[in-house]
């Protein structure tokens, strides 16, 4: 995909939260959910292969105003979390850091990728609202953020999608559904990530569970090509 | 209601609340979200549920409004003997969603004048709906006819007594119009209370 497209639909993106922030504020709403049930619910299924007996980091992308941390403060209080929450929404990661002003272990930053590897990389949504943007170029933004979020992760990468309408059933255009098959094969053939799908969680979505291949032992791979050294196991 | 929540917000909560639990994704999303969360469990009030499944209006004012209303919902009777307007609904939605295969519910007003009750019944909302409903209904009043009333049993303005003056403050600026301003205290009071019933 080339640079100009991305950039292009970043920018839709942006207009389009930086948006409804302005006109919901730092609410579910704000955000594009319906309301704070349906948003947590995501949630549930996005943390549902978490490991919350030991501390962990967690990169949010498209993180809005850090509702994923106040849900994990809610349900797993005693869960040591090192969030970094990124938005490419200047507006809505502005209205992240009032939100969450004075909190060490909580930052927020401006951009479309995480800028270092964590535990888990998590993102709801992000692949909802596709605008007036073409499909194709839609999924290569998909496949490249994906990529971007299992390089970022070293256990797992939790994604969600909308799933087809019901036979019949016709729904607005700037809204991307998509069968979970395809986006499974992709993640286990391209990006080699054992691929759990979770569905049947009373939304008309799925949820993906992407366990990552050791990325460490990847990157040390990756450098001791570059350097020309052979590695052993 | 009336009174007690501006028009436009009662028809847009009611559009949103038939919406969020029509038959199809919405009432299987509302029986997902039930298991979850525990939505209408005794434990929690239409209020908490209102406002965690945002069916409520935007502007904050109406909001409160609604919400309180939720809450005065409590002071009325249902169909269900022994069980107030409030917990009728509540244990309804609760049984249906719970229920394994949830009816969709449809919401509705009734004339308070003729029947004071919460009502919640199965049938067919509409004549050309054949999906059996839940159908929740609640009284109201208009707020005209909420004000009349309350200015009815308030009497006539002789017949009015002005508030007594605080004992604390008696030596303060005398009150130009101190039949005035309680009685219009009172009229008004009673006018909500009344709109509520």
């Amino acid at each position: 995909m080339s640079e100009t497209s991305l950039a292009t639909i970043h920018a839709s993106v942006d207009a389009y939260y930086s948006a409804t922030v302005e006109a919901f504020g730092a609410t579910p709403r704000g955000v594009d959910w319906t309301c704070a049930a349906t948003q947590q619910l995501r949630f549930v299924q996005l943390l549902r292969h978490c490991d919350q007996s030991s501390p962990a980091s967690i990169n949010d992308l498209g993180c809005g105003y850090g509702a994923l941390l106040a849900f994990c403060r809610e349900r797993a209080p005693g869960w040591p979390l090192d969030y970094l929450g990124i938005d490419l929404s200047s507006a809505m990661v502005r209205a992240a850091r009032s939100t969450w002003p004075d909190e060490p272990s909580v930052r927020f930053t401006h951009g479309t990728r995480a800028p270092r590897v964590a535990d888990y990389s998590i993102a709801s949504g992000i692949f909802n609202v596709c605008g007036s943007n073409e499909r194709s170029d839609w999924e290569e933004f998909i496949r490249t953020t994906l990529r971007d979020m299992t390089a970022a992760s070293r256990r797992a990468v939790a994604v969600n999608f909308m799933a087809p309408l019901a036979a019949g059933a016709s729904g607005p255009r700037e809204l991307y559904r998509t069968p979970a098959a395809p986006w499974i094969e992709f993640c286990e053939d391209e990006l080699g990530a054992r691929t759990t799908l979770i569905g049947d969680y009373g939304l008309r979505e799925f949820t993906l569970w992407l366990a990552c291949a050791d990325n460490d032992a990847r990157s040390i791979e990756k450098t001791a090509e570059r350097s020309g050294a052979g590695l052993r196991h | 209601m009336g009174a007690l929540v501006g028009l436009v917000s009662v028809l847009s909560v009611n559009a949103a609340l038939n919406i969020r639990f029509s038959a199809g994704d919405a009432i299987e999303e509302m029986a997902a979200l039930h298991r979850e969360f525990d939505i209408f469990s005794p434990k929690h009030g239409l209020r908490s549920a209102a406002a965690l499944l945002g069916l409520a209006p935007d502007n904050e004012t109406e909001r409160e409004d609604w919400l309180d209303y939720l809450d005065h919902l409590k002071t009325l009777e249902s169909n269900e003997p022994g069980q107030n307007g409030h917990d009728r609904i509540r244990s309804a939605l609760a049984d249906n969603l719970a229920s394994g295969t949830p009816l969709p519910v449809h919401f509705l007003f009734h004339d308070g004048g003729e029947d004071p009750r919460v009502l919640v019944t199965t049938d067919r909302p509409m004549s050309f709906v054949e999906a059996v409903h839940l159908i929740v209904s609640v009284p109201t009043q208009a707020a005209r006819d909420a004000m009349r009333a309350a200015v009815k049993r308030a009497g006539p303005w002789s017949s009015r007594k002005p508030a007594a003056t605080p004992a604390t403050t008696p030596t303060k600026a005398p009150v130009k119009t101190p039949a005035k301003a309680p009685a219009k205290k009172s009229a008004t009071k009673p006018a909500k209370k009344s709109a509520r019933k």
